[in-house]
């Protein structure tokens, strides 16, 4: 959904930000506060008390008050799935895996050992699976100009 | 989960406060009123993800 929501607001984001946390800034149009955004993340992950505090007055100051209390909520949010998901052992529902080949494969994903819950995605229905991702993101836009 | 209702209910709940209504998450323009946009929120949804190496 970072690729489509970017793409609807004009933003050119180097993807590998997520895995690898940085490198935005010299190649892309990156979000406004990216790098802040990052930072809160991050210090939050890594139960840094010190570095949360830091960036969070960052975050502040570059885009309000309200718009770090709802960071935290989506930071909370995915942390709790996370460990829902890892708990349960659950595997990621076959549609999605196969709407998602190329951009498990472009981060690296299907490194984590998570992935071992989900059956790999092979032959006609790999090849239909790529071709689902690129008509599906063709609709999401689509999805999007109507709703705005 | 599903086998324990009132946990998925509670789930369900949770996320729509604190990320989206289950009917918008696939929808990239919607942000839930939220004062960061959609994008901002899938950076922080995914960058939270991969440090916690989730595959989902």
């Amino acid at each position: 959904m970072l690729r489509e929501s970017s793409k609807l607001e004009g933003k050119k984001i180097n993807l590998q930000v997520l895995t690898d946390g940085s490198g935005t800034e010299a190649d892309t149009e990156g979000l406004p506060a990216e790098d802040a955004l990052l930072a809160f993340a991050e210090s939050a992950l890594k139960f840094d008390k010190g570095a949360t505090t830091i960036a969070r007055e960052k975050l502040i100051d570059l885009i309000g008050y309200e718009a770090m209390v709802d960071s935290a909520c989506i930071i909370a949010n995915f942390q709790r799935m996370v460990r829902i998901a890892d708990g349960t052992g659950i595997p990621l529902d076959t549609p999605v895996a196969m709407v998602t080949i190329d951009i498990r494969e472009a981060l690296g994903i299907n490194e984590f050992g998570s992935a071992e819950n989900t059956k790999p995605i092979k032959g006609i229905k790999r090849l239909f699976g790529l071709l689902l991702g690129k008509v599906l993101s063709f609709v999401f836009r689509q999805m999007a100009k109507r709703q705005v | 989960m599903s086998l324990v209702p009132d946990s998925v209910r509670l789930l369900t709940t949770l996320a729509s406060v604190q990320y989206l209504q289950p009917g918008d998450v696939i929808n990239p323009s919607m942000n839930g009123g939220r004062k960061i946009s959609r994008a901002q929120m899938e950076l922080l949804a995914g960058r939270v993800s991969s440090l916690s190496a989730c595959f989902y």
